[in-house]
């Protein structure tokens, strides 16, 4: 695989090396990154090997700017800490995040909607089914200046939604103030307002956000078309914007991502 | 537990959610109230300084401050009878500084507070290696402090490397000395979490009768920590050990 140059056709990687690959791509050199678990670190890692090497990577345990060589499998884990400038705590990450340090954020969660708002506490709302509640992804989601969601959408229709059922991570666009009337974000955050999200990208296409903070399909995955990318959508996605189709994994990525980055499947199971 | 106040409870990798709160959450066996992290984290922060909130502009518009989602206030429990129960669970404020809205965050005094750390001197003094989340901010809050330490050790072999240490001996009521204490999370530098340990764990508890049999074997059929650490065994401990140089397991297998 290593000989070959250029980009993989269908059927030579996996929807999660396209996933990974594609949220890699969103991080530009010399930015501090804020990741979670699983995929986020794939997307970072690949990213610092191969074109954006001076990013750094902030971990909300306290672990800043990391050098790991090998895959971590939570944000508390030593592999996150090793050759670290820093190991520190939460109050050091996060107040990092809240002063705008913080360029690119990866987050997911169980719902997204139209305005980039995630759902990652209870799915029908709070008599609903219990998940694990924000942790950290309401304070990067609504502090970073970009965040980059990571969502699974293939038959899964249910997690692209009108209105999600319980917003923990405010997007764009969300209910404020007492008539919790429908507000832009940058109308609520004053001087903490420096950006908000800036792509979702599933394992269908990636998708960005207009003038007006609603959500349009960007490019789509290979082997999908744009009417599939709205049918596996609960509101009425905008498809008339859409650039092409989603740049397939190179084999240089696959080659880091599979060999030298999670060689033992951890994330990317064999 | 009647009321769970916090920002999250799950298994990352190792197991989706917390499935024992979230089961007490909805079969309305339990009273919760939820926060972000950085709420948390300053409700502690608060706390330690010994000031009434810390303010943030961390998670506006979030449904956690949805007046609608105050349940304590809602169960009538912020009158300020318990003074552990703040009288209201956030304020937004117009701060004159700038004239934004931000939020106030009412501080957390918790009774007691149990920690688990490297080491811990004779007289208390303690040292945590690596990532230090918030002890300092939990411990430092709160009225009472157990520490539990992988070792104690001679108060002098601490204040050789006083920048090393995290917390004076004063703040603290009880050490415990408890190898492997940590486990099945782990300790940095000293030993991983055990993964395989912590998804059976997330598997059992998907329901009660499966979190009773499992509590039953590792809990109340184990007469104490030795013999916890016994039916764990030598091999499963040894693969989780930390090797110096890296600060993680080389042998343990993964994936």
């Amino acid at each position: 695989m290593e000989n070959k140059r250029g980009h993989a056709k269908i059927g030579e990687f996996k929807p999660m090396d396209l996933l990974a690959c594609a949220a890699a791509r969103e991080v530009r050199d010399g930015e501090v990154v804020f990741a979670g678990t699983g995929l986020p670190m794939l997307a970072i890692m690949l990213a610092q090997k191969k074109h954006a090497p001076s990013a750094v990577c902030i971990y909300e345990s306290g672990s800043i700017a990391g050098r790991p060589i090998d895959l971590p499998t939570s944000v508390a884990d030593a592999r996150c800490s090793y050759q670290a400038a820093i190991a520190d705590g939460l109050m050091d990450a996060f107040g990092q995040l809240q002063s705008g340090r913080v360029d690119l954020a990866y987050l997911s969660g169980a719902e997204v909607d139209m305005y980039g708002n995630v759902n990652t506490t209870f799915i029908g709302g709070p008599s609903g089914k219990r998940l694990t509640g924000s942790g950290g992804n309401a304070d990067i989601h609504s502090l970073a200046k970009r965040s980059v969601l990571i969502m699974l959408q293939l038959n899964q229709k249910r997690r692209f939604v009108e209105k999600v059922s319980y917003i923990t991570s405010p997007g764009w666009r969300f209910p404020y103030g007492p008539k919790r009337e429908w507000t832009h974000k940058k109308d609520v955050y004053g001087p903490a307002f420096r950006g908000g999200p800036e792509a979702v990208i599933s394992d269908m296409g990636v998708y960005r956000f207009d003038e007006d903070g609603v959500m349009y399909l960007d490019t789509v995955h290979p082997g999908f078309t744009s009417e599939d990318c709205r049918a596996n959508c609960c509101f009425d996605l905008n498809i008339s914007r859409v650039k092409g189709e989603t740049p397939t994994p190179t084999y240089e990525e696959l080659e880091l991502l599979h060999n030298v980055i999670d060689p033992d499947g951890i994330i990317l199971k064999k | 537990m009647s009321i769970w106040e916090s920002s999250w409870c799950g298994h990352e990798l190792y197991g989706k959610f917390g499935a024992n709160l979230a089961r007490k959450i909805e079969n309305k066996e339990i009273l919760y109230e939820d926060y972000s992290h950085i709420h948390a984290l300053y409700r502690l922060a608060a706390g330690a300084q010994g000031v009434p909130f810390l303010p943030t502009y961390s998670s506006m518009g979030s449904d956690i401050l949805n007046p609608e989602n105050d349940n304590l206030g809602k169960a009538g429990l912020r009158d300020g009878a318990n003074p552990h129960i703040p009288k209201f669970k956030y304020i937004t404020y117009k701060e004159p500084f700038t004239g934004s809205e931000i939020l106030l965050i009412p501080a957390a005094n918790p009774d007691w507070c149990i920690t688990h750390v490297h080491m811990v001197g004779q007289e208390g003094t303690v040292r945590v290696e690596g990532l230090r989340f918030c002890d300092e901010e939990a411990i430092k809050a709160s009225k009472h402090n157990i520490i539990i330490a992988g070792q104690i050790v001679p108060e002098e072999y601490l204040r050789r490397e006083p920048t090393r240490n995290l917390i004076p001996g004063y703040f603290v009521d009880y050490i415990v000395e408890l190898p492997w204490g940590a486990h099945p999370t782990g300790m940095y530098g000293a030993y991983e979490p055990d993964g395989s340990f912590i998804n059976n764990y997330f598997t059992s508890t998907r329901s009660q009768e499966g979190f009773d049999r499992w509590a039953e074997e590792w809990i109340f059929g184990v007469k104490d920590h030795q013999e916890y650490l016994a039916k764990l065994g030598i091999t499963r401990l040894e693969a989780l050990r930390a090797n110096p140089a890296l600060g993680y397991s080389s042998t343990l297998k993964r994936g």
